[in-house]
């Protein structure tokens, strides 16, 4: 994952413990990752990034260091925007259009490396939701197990049986892809 | 997580590789934002698809937070009508005479009972020695039987005031007895230097005593206060089972006389008549004394005495600071018992609204769980 941390700017807004503009600008690149993952639609994943930002920073002075993290303390925000957007939608959306890294594209110009990433990439979308969800929570967000938990709610152990499980299925995908 | 398998270790680098990356258009956007001290809404508000939903602040605990609310608003304000409704027309606790009926009776009932007649009354009427004033008879209707007690009230009340103001305060309480709808029955005034007292009988409506009392309380000081009440029920009940009483024999009479009229039924007939007549003064009598409260005041000319609580208010009209003051105690008192209920009904209300706030965020928090399984 790469984040660019920048110095903060004049209006940086700190709130208690939390400065906020420090954690936007080392998480909204992760925290868009995570989305779009999770609703398979980038344009979507915009909106709804956009949308927790806004909410957590309306919400910045209830944030209590004892419960968890920053991060994780944003990403399950994030969580919820997301979820909320599923629940209006009620569909399932399509990955559309989604940006490629250009800074990866001319390392990966490989024939059998592309076939790979595709195939990960379709693997990815066929996941159940709860699964895509661990696994951009993990690799693309970059939380760590102790962050993931908080976020969702449930223990570090749990959270790794169910990111072992993922991936199992994820390979189990991938084998079972003619390509 | 440590990815022992090496097909693993290249699966996790190909799952970061497809880190979905963020547009440099959507970056500016954030960034622009961020550097205006996220002031606002975020970017792209107008085209958000994303409405902001927040079903769990929608129902169950906004709606129970709202509805507490409006419910400790509209108790306040119901408290508050109450409490100033009854500290205004509230009764003083009042010594009940044991009565020829037996028993206190309900004042309240009676005051809501008794007729405001006393309009009809003339102004200083001529008693008798048990202080009955010769009144004319009343309508047929106020005849009719009470329902529940029936009480009559009395009371005396004793103020001073300086010599020198003595006539003032009696043309005051002449002044409050008509406003309250009452009339002197008599008075006696001995304004001398120095000194002086005055007497007065007042007749005034029942469901008006206390308003009566508290205005002529506050004309002079106040040297004693007393109330009384009998029971007057037995007697007024009484008086209407004689008059019902005589009526029936009076019909069984005509019934007889239509039959076979006979000199020994005239004159019975005429007796009944007489009967008759005689229950319905003595009901007109008991009607009267429970509609009528009596209040004997006297009033002192005492050198060291001080004015009433409002006397000059009440003169003239004018109102002063004091008065001001204590309307503004009142009021304080009034907003701090109010407020005192109000508290003791919202916080069960809530108490109430904790576990519908609790309710909602866990359904809320279902919902959202149940759409990641919807797709």
């Amino acid at each position: 994952m790469t984040s660019t941390v920048a110095p903060p700017s004049p209006a940086a807004v700190a709130a208690g413990d939390l400065d906020f503009d420090a954690l936007y600008r080392g998480a909204r690149d992760d925290v868009f990752a995570y989305v779009a993952t999770l609703l398979r639609d980038a344009a979507a994943a915009e909106d709804v990034t956009a949308a927790a930002f806004e909410r957590a920073f309306r919400r910045r002075r209830g944030f209590d260091a004892r419960r968890g993290s920053p991060r994780a303390w944003l990403f399950g925000i994030a969580r919820n925007a997301a979820l909320d957007e599923l629940r209006r939608r009620k569909r399932s959306a399509t990955l559309v259009g989604e940006p490629m890294d250009p800074a990866t594209s001319t390392l990966e110009d490989e024939a059998e490396l592309a076939m790979r990433r595709a195939a990960v990439r379709d693997a990815l979308v066929r996941l159940d939701a709860r699964d895509r969800e661990i696994v951009a929570l993990r690799f693309h967000a970059g939380l760590s197990g102790a962050e993931i938990a908080a976020v969702l709610g449930v223990s570090e152990s749990n959270v790794g049986t169910r990111l072992h499980r993922a991936l199992e299925k994820l390979r189990k995908e991938m084998s079972d892809d003619p390509r | 997580m440590t990815p022992a398998e090496p097909d693993l270790v290249e699966l996790t680098r190909a799952l970061e590789a497809e880190r979905p990356a963020v547009t440099p258009r959507f970056a500016r956007e954030m960034d622009a934002w961020a550097d205006d001290g996220f002031r606002g809404r975020g970017p792209r508000v107008a085209d958000r698809e994303v409405k902001v939903h927040r079903p769990g602040r929608r129902w169950g605990g906004r709606l129970a937070f709202h509805l507490s609310g409006v419910a400790t608003i509209a108790l306040c304000a119901v408290v508050l009508f109450a409490v100033i409704g009854r500290s205004g027309g509230a009764d003083e606790s009042a010594s009940s005479g044991s009565g020829d009926g037996g028993g206190g009776g309900s004042v309240a009932a009676d005051e809501r009972a008794a007729p405001q007649r006393s309009s009809e009354s003339g102004p200083s009427t001529a008693f008798d020695s048990a202080g009955n004033q010769a009144l004319p008879a009343p309508p047929r209707a106020n005849l009719r039987l009470r329902r529940g007690r029936s009480v009559e009230r009395s009371a005396s009340l004793a103020l001073a005031t300086p010599p020198d103001e003595l006539e003032r305060v009696a043309a005051g309480v002449s002044r409050v007895t008509d406003q309250v709808g009452g009339y002197v029955a008599r008075s006696a005034v001995d304004a001398r230097s120095g000194s002086g007292t005055a007497t007065f009988a007042l007749r005034v409506p029942a469901s008006r005593l206390t308003q009566a009392l508290a205005d002529l309380s506050d004309l002079a000081s106040v040297r004693s206060r007393t109330q009384a009440s009998v029971d007057i029920t037995a007697t007024l009940r009484g008086a209407a089972e004689r008059l019902e009483e005589a009526r029936a024999e009076r019909r069984g009479l005509l019934r007889r006389l239509e039959r076979a009229p006979d000199a020994p039924t005239r004159a019975r007939l005429r007796t009944v008549g007489r009967r008759i007549a005689a229950a319905k003064a003595a009901v007109a009598r008991a009607d009267r004394r429970a509609d009528l409260a009596r209040v004997d005041v006297t009033l002192a000319g005492e050198p060291g005495a001080g004015s009433g609580a409002g006397g000059s208010a009440r003169d003239d009209g004018r109102w002063t600071p004091g008065d001001a003051l204590r309307d503004a105690a009142r009021i304080l008192e009034v907003v701090a018992g109010g407020a005192l209920v109000a508290l003791a009904v919202a916080l069960p209300l809530m108490l109430l609204g904790g576990p519908l706030l609790l309710a909602g965020r866990h359904r809320t928090r279902r919902r959202r769980e149940a759409a990641l399984d919807a797709i």
